[in-house]
Order: C-alpha cells, then sequence, then structure tokens
C-alpha cells in the first residue's frame, strides 16, 4: 500500500486511522465507556444522611430490605474497603451491576448512597440514573455524603473483598 | 560519526507517548472525569465526549509507533504536537480560572489534569508539555529515519 508523502496526506490519514481504531476500541473493548450514554446528568437535590445515620442502619442492613446500601464506587476501590452490607455498582456500567440489586432497591424504604467523599459525585448521578432508568422512587434516594472518606476517619466499621 | 541524538529523541518520545497511552486507556473512568473537568467539549451529543477517553490514548499510542516505524512520522508529530498544544491551552485556562476562584498564585496551583499522573503541580506540567511539543516536532520533522 502507498501511503501518502506529503504532510498533509500524512495527517489526514494519520487523522482517519485514529478515529477509526478509537470508535473500534469503543466497541469491542468491554471496558471502554458507552459512546451513547450521558455520563454526567443534570444533578437533582436528593436528600442527604450522615455517616450517625448510616450506622444506625447497618444492623437492618443484615436482616432485611428495609435499607439498602449502595456503593457507586469502582470494583477496586469497593474490593479495598466499603461499608458492611454494600451493594456495589460501578455507575459507568449500570447494565452488569444494577440487576443484581435492583429487587432490594424496589422493595427499600432507603436507598441510601456513597461514593468516595470530597468532590465525588459519582452517587448522585447514580442516583440520577436510578431514577430515570430504573423507575426507582426519588422519595426513597438518599446521599451520603461524606462518603468513604468520612467514615473511613469516623473510624466506622469497614468490610474488604468482592461485591455481595 | 552522525550524532544518534537526535534518533534517540525520536525513539524516546516514542515511548513516552505509548506510555502515557497504555495508562489512560487502563483507566478510561478517571480519564473521563478529567476531560469532563476542563468543560471544553460538548455534552450533547454525548459521543463526543464519551470518544475523548478512546481516541486520546489511541493518538497517543499511534503516535508512539509512527516514531518507533518511521510510518506516518510527519502526520503523527502534526497532530500530535496540536492536540498537545490544544490542551496545554486548556490546562492553562483551568489553571486560570483556579486562580480567580481561590486567590492562589500561578505557582501555587495545582490539580489532576488528566495526564495519567493524578494530581500535579500545574506550572511544571506545562513546562513538560512545551518540552513534549518541543520534542514532538523534532521527532517528527527533524529527526533521522534511521
Amino acid at each position: 500500500m502507498n501511503l501518502p508523502n506529503s504532510t498533509l496526506g500524512q495527517t489526514v490519514t494519520f487523522t482517519t486511522a485514529v478515529l477509526v481504531l478509537a470508535v473500534l476500541n469503543s466497541w469491542v473493548n468491554p471496558s471502554a465507556l458507552d459512546l451513547g450514554k450521558d455520563y454526567f446528568p443534570p444533578q437533582h437535590d436528593f436528600r442527604v444522611v450522615d455517616g450517625q445515620m448510616v450506622l444506625e442502619f447497618l444492623p437492618d442492613l443484615k436482616q432485611s430490605n428495609f435499607a439498602v446500601l449502595i456503593d457507586a464506587r469502582s470494583t477496586a476501590h469497593y474490593t479495598e474497603g466499603h461499608i458492611p452490607g454494600a451493594y456495589q455498582i460501578d455507575r459507568y456500567h449500570l447494565e452488569e451491576y444494577v440487576p443484581p440489586a435492583l429487587p432490594a432497591m424496589q422493595e427499600a424504604g432507603y436507598v441510601i448512597i456513597y461514593c468516595a467523599g470530597g468532590d465525588c459525585e459519582d452517587s448522585i448521578f447514580l442516583a440520577t440514573d436510578l431514577v430515570y432508568r430504573y423507575g426507582i422512587e426519588k422519595e426513597v434516594l438518599y446521599i451520603y455524603e461524606g462518603g468513604m472518606e468520612e467514615w473511613e476517619g469516623l473510624g466506622h466499621p469497614i468490610a474488604t473483598g468482592e461485591a455481595r | 560519526m552522525r550524532s544518534r541524538l537526535p534518533l534517540i529523541i525520536r525513539f524516546l518520545m516514542g515511548g513516552v507517548l505509548i506510555a502515557y497511552g497504555v495508562e489512560k486507556m487502563m483507566d478510561p473512568v478517571s480519564f473521563l472525569k478529567a476531560i469532563h473537568e476542563y468543560d471544553i467539549l460538548p455534552k450533547n451529543p454525548t459521543w463526543i465526549l464519551n470518544l475523548a477517553p478512546s481516541g486520546i490514548p489511541i493518538l497517543e499510542i499511534a503516535t508512539g509507533l509512527a516514531f518507533f516505524t518511521g510510518t506516518l512520522r510527519r502526520g503523527a508529530a502534526t497532530v500530535m504536537s496540536s492536540f498537545l498544544v490544544i490542551f496545554t491551552a486548556a490546562i492553562l485556562m483551568r489553571t486560570l480560572g483556579i486562580m480567580e476562584e481561590t486567590g492562589q498564585s500561578f505557582m501555587q496551583v495545582e490539580f489532576d489534569c488528566g495526564c495519567g499522573a493524578g494530581v500535579v503541580v500545574i506550572w511544571e506540567k506545562i513546562m513538560f508539555n512545551t518540552v513534549l511539543v518541543l520534542g514532538t516536532i523534532h521527532a517528527g520533522f527533524r529527526a533521522p529515519d534511521s
């Protein structure tokens, strides 16, 4: 195959090749992002809970679906340490993570979502997805804004290992 | 004897770009968040923003391979250096925004620029990117074929 010799010809050829490979990567690579999905939807004013309230919910998490706790971080972070009893839903791969937790969320009176804390907004984005894509009622959704950072700082119990 | 330095720079640039590309490709989510923070790409249609975490690592890896093999070397250098200039300008714009918001001096500003190295001191990053632009142009246009 004859490749162009001029700089302009090379630039056009190279740009085209990169774009084609980028689209292919999005389709073929399982860890790539979904091109059609809005990962940053408008935020909502969900109700918030603090660390003490989450702590009080812990016994309920083990016994019933009265309250469900959702960790919106990645598998690596969840495995490293999460609030005991929390489901994991990586908000960038909803199709894979939502189904195991969906029945519990549909029955629960409180669905509390957290992520890393600090500037992390994954919990809010996940809550929005749960309302609009999975029909979870907004009234049952709560955000633990302090997230894992605050939880660890308070010295509350932490579980490690794979998703429940 | 002809100096081997230009050829070494070319291969060094190739290696650096491939390493950056692979690092970003391993964690597209973090890279997407970093790009989103710049607020320079439109959110609609979504594919424009979402394609960046796939496209930019491939651009870096492909440029690195072009520097190693010599294939489409000038085209790769043109695209990569243009991208680096735009990206560095975006870093500068965000830095000015942070300075205005926080009252920090230029030398104090630090943030995760999405460059694959986490939180960095921005003036150092801008200096490094300037070196990368010059290195890319050199590797694409000045270095010998072999």
